[in-house]
């Protein structure tokens, strides 16, 4: 069993769009992108630099990814980082008697796992026909 | 009777409140406060909630008008929903000629709402008792340090030797990136005679997100023996240690000091019930402020575990009062059964002369039945200094007569 829930889509642009749909937010390749290029930003320390100066540098970047306009980038991180989040005893008790589980029995798990993680999203979309739809597995 | 200069600022009124990635003040001491040139030992506590289980609280430390941050103070933290987390910061700091505020920040990811429920700063002016390698012993290391699952030594003290009688005050904190997410990230208050004194670690919940800082103590009578000590990071998660800093302070430099610290698990009564982890009781000579920081690990072992904690003092004999009397709370979100939790909270306060001032860091169980309270502390240390404070710096003596 993986730490983290992850669902399956059809496509990466079903994933952009369940992403989307979650977070009240569009994304799109471009942000993707936009993300792997501000990662290759992310300061490093130079034999010129103090400490200190280091850090400012680091912190003006870190404090830039919560940049409104970088907002999509946020998001993808997330997913990036860990996809859904830990699995959440909901879900996994959901699936602990399910070793093989069929593709509603997934989407169960998924919408399980976004009541605990992502209440706050759910509250704004219909999971049911906007978001399950789009999944058609999960890895954990 | 001379006194250390001691600075403190709180807010635990729970109605501050960020809901942009804006910065939002919680507590300041004002830049007049300060004496210019200063070696202050600044340490602060910010626990705040989140509404929201997908998005961060973020928070800092940073001193000026225009806020320049202190190094790698800028966190953040993913909760559950509301659950309530503690982020902990200890800096050595030279005031400017110019002097300069500090102040707590709390701002969110987003809309979210972020919530402080209590903030707290004390400042004290290290000049006022003796110079670095006399009375206070103090390291910092700012190299970023990719932690293994041994613990390491990064912040170490220079060697010193305590006579075996005087009460001292360890101090271990360190600043860190969680990178991953699937193991506790932790560190060690080592000494090199007595060995692991306390450690705290958690699990992270946001591998990109997630910058944490936190503080764990000791105090107690050190054997006559020469030591170092330190802070050890430790974790099999890839965690980065970005900053860790310690100090030792020998705490006879102060007129009175108390102390109690007992490393043995402690199980809390369930709520209301509260029952006391630390307590000390000191006798002042004369009326003036004291210094008390109540400190402790909450073994969670089970991930429902919840506790709710206060801080009681009976400063004039008139019974014993929450001072401060911030929401009685501590973190909430347990990321595994292995989290060790570190909470502190201290205050400055008056207290009079005349009988024994009871001082209790207590606990109460809200939730679950396996979770335990460990490394339990308090410590108590008057502003005044004792003799007339310490020996001036060697720069600042007198040459001997007849000298050279």
């Amino acid at each position: 069993m993986n730490d983290v829930i992850e669902p399956t889509f059809p496509s990466d642009a079903d994933r952009l769009t369940f992403l989307s749909r979650l977070w009240g937010v569009t994304i799109t390749a471009k942000d993707v992108a936009d993300w792997e290029a501000y990662k290759l930003l992310r300061p490093t320390k130079l034999l010129t630099q103090t400490e200190s100066e280091y850090s400012e540098r680091f912190r003006l970047w870190n404090e830039g990814r919560y940049d409104p306009l970088r907002r999509a980038q946020y998001v993808w991180a997330k997913w990036e980082s860990y996809r859904l989040g830990k699995v959440k005893p909901l879900a996994e008790a959901w699936l602990s008697n399910k070793p093989n589980p069929n593709r509603s029995q997934m989407q169960q798990a998924v919408l399980l796992q976004l009541q605990d993680k992502f209440a706050d999203k759910l509250a704004r979309v219909n999971a049911a026909k906007d978001l399950l739809p789009l999944v058609t597995g999960i890895v954990w | 009777m001379a006194n250390v200069q001691v600075l403190y600022a709180e807010d635990i009124s729970g109605a501050i409140t960020a809901n942009s990635t804006a910065w939002v003040d919680v507590c300041s001491i004002a830049a007049g406060s300060f004496t210019a040139g200063a070696k202050c030992l600044i340490i602060a506590n910010q626990n705040t909630h989140n509404d929201s289980a997908s998005e961060e609280g973020r928070i800092r430390l940073v001193h000026g008008t225009t806020p320049t941050v202190f190094d790698d103070a800028s966190l953040a933290f993913e909760s559950g929903v509301n659950g309530e987390h503690l982020v902990s910061y200890m800096f050595l700091f030279t005031q400017p000629g110019t002097t300069e505020l500090i102040k707590l920040q709390i701002s969110s990811s987003s809309t979210n709402v972020t919530t402080s429920d209590w903030g707290q700063i004390i400042v004290i002016n290290l000049d006022d008792i003796g110079a670095d390698g006399t009375n206070y012993f103090w390291d910092e290391d700012l190299v970023d340090y990719t932690m293994i699952a041994g613990p390491i030594a990064k912040a170490i003290t220079a060697s010193f030797t305590p006579n075996g009688t005087d009460r001292w005050l360890f101090i271990g904190h360190m600043i860190y990136d969680v990178v991953g997410i699937t193991a506790p990230v932790g560190f060690s208050l080592w000494d090199s005679v007595a060995g692991e004194l306390s450690r705290r670690q958690q699990e992270g919940e946001d591998g990109t997100n997630d910058f944490l800082g936190h503080n764990v103590f000791w105090v107690g009578v050190p054997t006559n023996a020469a030591r170092t000590l330190s802070v050890r990071p430790y974790s099999t998660s890839s965690a980065v240690m970005l900053a860790s800093r310690v100090i030792a302070i020998n705490l006879s430099v102060f007129a009175q000091s108390a102390g109690a610290f007992a490393a043995a698990e402690v199980d809390p009564a369930t709520s209301p019930t509260y029952t006391t982890l630390a307590t000390v009781s000191p006798t002042p000579s004369v009326t003036g402020d004291w210094v008390y920081i109540a400190f402790g690990v909450e073994d969670g072992n089970e991930f429902t575990s919840d506790f709710r904690t206060r801080l009681q003092v009976n400063p004039d004999g008139g019974g014993l009062i929450s001072d401060p009397a911030y929401p009685n709370t501590v973190t909430t979100n347990l990321w595994d059964t292995a989290d060790e939790i570190a909470l502190s909270v201290f205050n400055l306060r008056q207290l009079d002369s005349g009988a024994a001032r009871d001082i209790n860091f207590d606990a109460t169980q809200i939730a679950g039945t396996t979770g335990r309270w460990q490394t339990n502390g308090l410590v108590a240390f008057s502003v005044a200094l004792a003799n007339g404070g310490p020996p001036p710096a060697v720069a600042s003596r007198m040459p001997l007569l007849g000298a050279g």
